[in-house]
């Protein structure tokens, strides 16, 4: 039987939940948690992959503050060794519920790191106050052939013109590292870890090609062609889309994959808060 | 076939912010105490479970799922504030003037909402889930990542502090 302190705590807890604006309720639920996936639809690289009977998509939920910092300042080319506490932070950030990364990449005070599990598999990244999410929904092939990668990515836009593009992947056996070429003419050195790419950089230049190295040598594969999205309707402060999103092929790998799609989201805080 | 596949998820979701958001929102509030940090916390945590829904939606309690989210990121939210004040333990959250009714018949409420104001955010967030969301000692436990005992523990202390509070008033109401 409840008390009547209980039965008084109940009471006073209902009262107070009704002292809510109602505005509150109206504002959340004009939000559109996931508004990218449906542009999906829209993308010409599903259908011109999905005939291949692979195809990968990634789309983009953009949120910056108005005080955002200067974009990814301090990011790096090559991967870097994480300052303590780095990854502890990366995880905090991320949610602790995802498990453990199978590969985790530092560029400067920026974490991004691979989850995966036999349904999905998501890259979260953050750092100086950034953090971005791209979840799939199908999950990334067991393995890919001795030697190749898998090609997948995409980029994001926000209003302010502040945009980063990702690439990332299984790696096939015997693969110790990769370079990623970018349509600017500069490249970026890829973290490869227990089978599994990423790079990722600032901007909106797209990959080209990637320099596979393994123990016998180097080789090259160029990337898909990247479509650009329609140009992005973005009022300021606002979520929002852009950038490009290319399909994969997987790099050589024996039989077709099943078919994957994901959505990427990042949000920029506009103080010191935990991101 | 992709594409569809990928709608039925999603629609999957519209319903369930459609029939969550008001219960988290209110949990958020009564545990933050303030209405525009709740709104935020909402956000962040709608946010993490669209872009992990192909995976929650498949759980036996995606609410629950987003009620533990929520309920983290108050009392990760709570810490830092803490840590930035300089206030490791004990903490008292800055509030909101709790509302004093002028009707004597609700006096004692008025207490109880000041009382609960100053519990720490963890001792609150144990009595919202138990009090509020009507859950058991087990599931609040889970929701807080804490043994049933503590939980126990926890909800114990923060009902002798609304007690101490009540017991202030001069002439309680008999109905409170």
């Amino acid at each position: 039987m409840p008390d009547q302190l209980e039965r008084s705590l109940r009471d006073a807890l209902s009262h107070r939940a009704t002292q809510l604006d109602p505005d509150s309720i109206t504002r959340l639920r004009a939000i559109d948690y996931h508004a990218r996936r449906r542009r999906l639809r829209k993308l010409p690289a599903i259908g011109a992959l999905g005939a291949t009977g692979v195809a990968a998509a990634v789309a983009a939920i953009v949120a910056l503050g108005s005080s955002a910092a200067p974009a990814f300042a301090g990011w790096q080319p090559t991967p870097t060794t994480p300052a303590p506490g780095q990854l502890a932070q990366a995880v905090q950030a991320c949610g602790q519920d995802l498990g453990s990364p199978v590969l985790t990449d530092s560029r400067g005070p920026y974490t991004a790191s691979i989850y995966a599990d036999s349904t999905t598999s998501d890259v979260c990244l953050s750092g100086n106050g950034v953090s971005m999410s791209s979840s799939s929904t199908s999950p990334a092939p067991a393995s890919v052939v001795a030697g190749k990668i898998q090609l997948n990515g995409g980029g994001t836009r926000d209003a302010a013109g502040n945009a980063l593009t990702l690439v990332d992947g299984r790696a096939g056996a015997g693969v110790t590292a990769v370079t990623i070429e970018r349509s600017d003419g500069s490249s970026v050195q890829a973290t490869v870890a227990d089978g599994w790419y990423l790079a990722w950089w600032p901007g909106a230049a797209v990959a080209t090609t990637a320099e596979i190295t393994t123990a016998s040598g180097t080789s090259t594969v160029a990337f898909p062609s990247t479509p650009a999205l329609p140009a992005p309707a973005c009022p300021s402060g606002s979520h929002c889309a852009s950038g490009y999103s290319f399909g994969s092929s997987r790099g050589g790998s024996s039989g077709a994959g099943p078919a994957s799609q994901s959505t990427m989201s990042v949000h920029r805080s506009s103080g010191s808060s935990s991101q | 076939m992709v594409q569809p596949e990928l709608y039925g998820v999603m629609d999957d979701f519209d319903q369930f912010v459609a029939g969550n958001l008001e219960l988290l929102l209110r949990t958020a509030y009564l545990i933050t105490w303030d209405a525009g940090e709740a709104e935020d916390l909402v956000q962040e945590c709608l946010f993490k479970v669209a872009r992990r829904w192909a995976r929650v939606r498949r759980m036996a309690q995606p609410r629950a799922y987003a009620r533990r989210i929520l309920v983290n990121l108050a009392l990760d939210g709570a810490r830092g504030r803490a840590r930035r004040r300089g206030e490791l333990d004990g903490v008292s959250v800055v509030t909101d003037e709790p509302t004093r009714d002028l009707l004597v018949g609700l006096e004692a409420r008025a207490e109880l909402l000041d009382a609960l104001a100053r519990l720490t955010p963890r001792q609150r967030a144990v009595l919202v889930l138990r009090y509020f969301n009507d859950l058991t000692e087990a599931q609040t436990a889970e929701v807080l990542g804490c043994s049933p005992g503590t939980v126990k523990s926890n909800a114990s202390r923060g009902l002798a502090r609304l007690r101490e509070a009540l017991a202030s008033i001069p002439n309680p109401t008999p109905e409170l």
